[in-house]
């Protein structure tokens, strides 16, 4: 089988918009939340988010790349960009060899909802920009990405919840562990539109803190209430090992293993600590490590409750008395949602490349349920040679990723 | 509207909406030859259209206009 390994990567997100930046604010514990009056006007009750700034892409893209994309696609754009110049991929090495894209998206709503405004107002679908078609879809992103940067392999997007773009890694990887492609370009990514989040904010998922927009994302902590939406976009370039060092490309990580599972239970939104530890198990096997090697859990914990506590009871299965520092960037990133499992992946690779564990930050009081766990309140300076980066969505699907240095 | 406030709106159009350079925007140049505009864009000139000129374009007429002087005499015969 295979080897694939990460030669590229690239982030728009909250906390920073390129490699550098976001490194500091993983290393310094800083939050990218704010508090958006307009979310309380619109009629939700969370007013916070990630703040996550709109792309200029005139001076980058000409208008009839820019027309047809989603505020998805756009974030998706800046990340691709990063990850495949980091990578050393040019346009001409793009027209000239067969590269794929596989990335996680679970939903567009704002375009959705544009069009149905315009046909509320207008009672004529021919009022309907042609370019909505290509706005609206969850494909939004790969038809874009695919058309800007000539991409000819695998293209298709992976709808699974918060744990989509892990699971488009692991497939990514197994496309090209069996030899079907070379190099796909993974990722995720989730707009911030205040339109995507009222279904959230309805099932009291949402954080009521208002008042504390940095303090309001208390993963594992007793006096967490909820998670806070925020999105972006992050890319990562896969790549076949023999393949990178043939190029002369320099490897960031190896993507050494995948695991999966679906809880399967009939409560669609509860999760569930025995799939969880389904997923982080068949990761460690596939990846042919045991928990005694793991040096770092970048947990899914969204600050959640329920969700915490299930997440909590199945590391502390895998993870009690061990080595491994474990901690939630979404204490400071928010819940990025689709983008989350491809945006940890990156933001664990940066802490393996600069030898630090970012901190779960606004951790006062710790739940019962993860009192075992090695959780980083604080920033710690240690070599991380093997990562585990857990997920899991609504409706019980679980994805965990193993990622090595090499 | 005129000939000449029907060319300038279509003409603003094309420059501020569609990003189309300016100096190719010449009554004898054909839409997607010359001017390079794609299918997409002649339906945002539909929308348009009606916006600004108070009906509603056949869209298969739209995509039988080939120049832009074809455009303004569509535009002057069929406006509201």
């Amino acid at each position: 089988m295979r080897r694939v390994v990460v030669t590229g990567m690239g982030i728009w997100s909250c906390i920073g918009q390129n490699l550098h930046d976001v490194t500091e604010s993983l290393q310094h514990g800083r939050s990218g939340i704010i508090f958006d009056s307009a979310r309380l006007e619109f009629g939700l009750r969370c007013g916070l988010v990630g703040d996550v700034p709109k792309p200029d892409l005139k001076p980058l893209l000409p208008r009839k790349f820019r027309a047809t994309m989603s505020e998805d696609a756009q974030y998706a754009y800046m990340a691709a960009s990063q990850a495949f110049a980091q990578s050393g991929i040019t346009d001409d090495y793009l027209r000239q060899n067969e590269v794929g894209i596989i990335f996680g998206n679970d939903g567009i709503v704002s375009h959705i909802v544009e069009n149905y405004t315009i046909m509320q107002q207008e009672h004529d679908s021919m009022m309907i920009t042609p370019n909505a078609l290509f706005q609206s879809e969850t494909s939004s992103v790969t038809m874009n990405l695919s058309t800007i940067f000539h991409l000819r392999g695998i293209s298709m997007i992976v709808g699974a919840a918060c744990a989509s773009s892990s699971h488009a890694i692991g497939l990514g990887r197994m496309y090209i562990q069996s030899g079907l492609q070379d190099m796909i370009l993974v990722g995720g990514t989730v707009e911030t539109s205040m339109l995507g989040s009222p279904s959230t904010d309805a099932i009291d998922a949402l954080s009521l803190r208002n008042n504390d927009p940095t303090r309001a994302c208390r993963p594992f902590d007793k006096d967490c209430d909820g998670m806070i939406p925020s999105g972006g976009a992050a890319a990562l370039v896969l790549e076949d090992y023999d393949h990178a060092v043939a190029r002369g490309a320099t490897i960031l990580a190896e993507v050494a293993g995948y695991g999966f599972s679906t809880n399967g239970t009939e409560d669609i939104s509860m999760p569930n600590n025995e799939g969880e530890y389904i997923a982080m198990q068949r990761a460690l096997k596939d990846a042919c490590v045991t928990t005694d090697e793991i040096d770092y859990v970048n947990a899914h914990a969204t600050s959640t409750p329920l969700g915490d506590a299930e997440e909590a009871i199945a590391l502390t299965r895998l993870f009690k008395g061990k080595k491994a520092w474990i901690s939630s960037t979404k204490s400071m990133t928010g819940h990025e949602n689709w983008m989350a499992g491809a945006s940890e992946a990156v933001y664990s690779i940066l802490m393996m490349q600069n030898n630090f564990i970012a901190p779960n930050i606004n951790l006062d009081q710790v739940i019962d349920e993860a009192k075992d766990l090695k959780i980083a309140r604080e920033t710690i300076y240690q070599p991380i040679n093997i990562v585990l980066s857990n997920s899991s969505g609504m409706g019980g699907t679980n994805s965990a990723l193993i990622f090595r240095t090499i | 509207m005129t000939r000449p406030e029907i060319e300038q709106r279509i003409l603003a159009f094309l420059r501020d909406k569609l990003e189309i350079d300016e100096s190719i925007l010449l009554p004898t140049n054909e839409l997607k030859r010359d001017i390079g505009m794609s299918s997409l864009d002649a339906m945002e000139l539909s929308i348009f259209i009606k916006r600004t000129f108070g009906f509603q374009p056949e869209r298969k007429d739209i995509h039988t206009l080939v120049t832009l002087a074809d455009v303004y005499a569509y535009i002057e015969a069929h406006q509201s």
